[in-house]
């Protein structure tokens, strides 16, 4: 099993522009509106392929994209993790434990976008991959569901590549940050320094002190 | 600005192109074929299309009637597949629209080929994300084919539901504002030129 997970001076004409790095642990991946964070997650996936350097990808990458209606397809939403999860009993105890219980026998395209979104991430993370993408996982979310993911992210117990435009939520559950201008990266390192964090950090805001807001 | 053609020019293209084809004039078919899909840059994003449609005619054709066959019949395709691909690409949705009610097509039909090309677009772009989402998920090969339609169909339904209501909004087709003329473009006339000298060198000199 390949689990080493590395992006070296990776280029997509016009979207990304030589980049380079290792994703260990929960990493953070962030930058304005068309800054290339999805066509990065979407080359560390295997999604697309690079027009120059060179992927090392564990073979089994679970993602949640940034539109979670796409990856439905059945007509109920127990149906569509019964699939990944290997049988109907196990399917409810997890739709249990991410509120969605009560959409069991619902058609997933009629879930609201923050339900869908939790269903999109139980979908990316329950066939036990190596590796997990996500997408902006907390659009959508309210605080209450934010804790739930954290909790969830930090119990994969696997690397996880994250976008998100959540300044609160990258300092509270990543071990280190990407940042992105115009294809480019301009800051890899912990998240309290990187240009969208520091006016949180400025302000006193830690790592523990985000945790605390979540109620973690 | 980026080269346009005119609805009618596009037309004349694709037609004038089977037309010599069908007379075996190949050069003057391919000279006009090449230089509009080079005007469109038709020819680098779409290389893989070409071979996917040129390649296997090749082969086939080339194993039961003999190579010269096989030549002939992937260039007659490939001629044609730029010409068409390259001529498409240089319209504009709403050119074609102003062009058919011009010729007194009745408004909403008027619009339909236009929305047909821009939902082909869109489908192109939803098929591609709802392969990403089910692969990260966990399916592949058979399964993942078989379940991307549905996705692909249900998005591209409220794609429409959005679209319609958008072109209500912005009083389309009526339109709310007066349009400059319908002039032709400086590649419609040289398109034009070419295709009249080449007419009349092959009906003066057919040798």
């Amino acid at each position: 099993m390949k689990t080493r997970w590395r992006l070296e001076s990776v280029s997509v004409e016009g979207r990304l522009e030589d980049v380079s790095l290792h994703v260990k642990g929960v990493m953070g991946v962030l930058g304005p509106n068309g800054s290339g964070k999805t066509t990065l997650l979407m080359v560390a996936s295997g999604a697309l392929r690079p027009s120059k350097g060179y992927v090392e990808r564990p073979s089994r990458i679970g993602a949640a994209w940034q539109n979670p209606y796409m990856s439905f397809h059945r007509p109920k939403v127990v149906e569509e993790v019964a699939e990944v999860a290997g049988g109907r009993s196990e399917a409810l105890r997890l739709l249990r434990e991410s509120g969605l219980e009560h959409t069991a026998e619902r058609s997933p395209f009629t879930l609201s976008l923050g339900e869908a979104r939790r269903l999109s991430i139980i979908l990316a993370v329950a066939w036990e991959p190596d590796a997990i993408v996500l997408d902006e996982p907390t659009a959508g979310l309210d605080v209450y569901w934010k804790r739930w993911l954290i909790k969830l992210i930090e119990s994969l117990g696997r690397p996880v590549l994250m976008a998100t435009h959540d300044p609160l939520f990258t300092l509270a559950v990543t071990e280190s940050v990407v940042s992105l201008r115009r294809g480019r990266v301009v800051y890899n390192g912990a998240p309290e320094r990187a240009p969208e964090v520091k006016g949180l950090s400025n302000m006193g805001v830690g790592r523990c002190e985000a945790r605390c807001l979540y109620g973690l | 600005m980026a080269s346009r053609l005119s609805p009618p020019v596009a037309l004349l293209v694709v037609v004038w192109t089977l037309v010599m084809l069908s007379q075996d004039k190949y050069t003057e078919a391919s000279i006009l074929a090449l230089a509009v899909s080079a005007a469109s840059g038709i020819i680098e994003s779409g290389a893989l299309l070409f071979a996917w449609l040129t390649l296997p005619s090749l082969a086939i054709v080339s194993l039961i009637y003999g190579l010269h066959d096989g030549i002939e019949t992937a260039g007659r395709i490939a001629v044609m597949a730029l010409a068409s691909s390259g001529s498409l690409s240089l319209l504009s949705f709403i050119d074609s629209y102003r062009w058919l009610r011009y010729i007194g097509v009745p408004p909403h039909w008027a619009l339909l080929p236009s929305l047909v090309a821009r939902q082909a677009q869109v489908a192109s772009v939803l098929a591609l994300e709802a392969r990403a989402s089910l692969q990260g998920r966990g399916l592949r090969g058979f399964r993942l084919a078989y379940r991307l339609p549905l996705p692909v169909l249900v998005h591209l339904y409220r794609y429409s539901l959005q679209l319609a209501e958008a072109l209500h909004h912005r009083k389309v087709p009526q339109g709310r504002g007066a349009r400059p003329p319908l002039k032709p473009t400086p590649l419609d006339a040289v398109v034009v030129f070419y295709v009249i000298g080449a007419t009349l060198s092959t009906l003066l000199a057919p040798w």
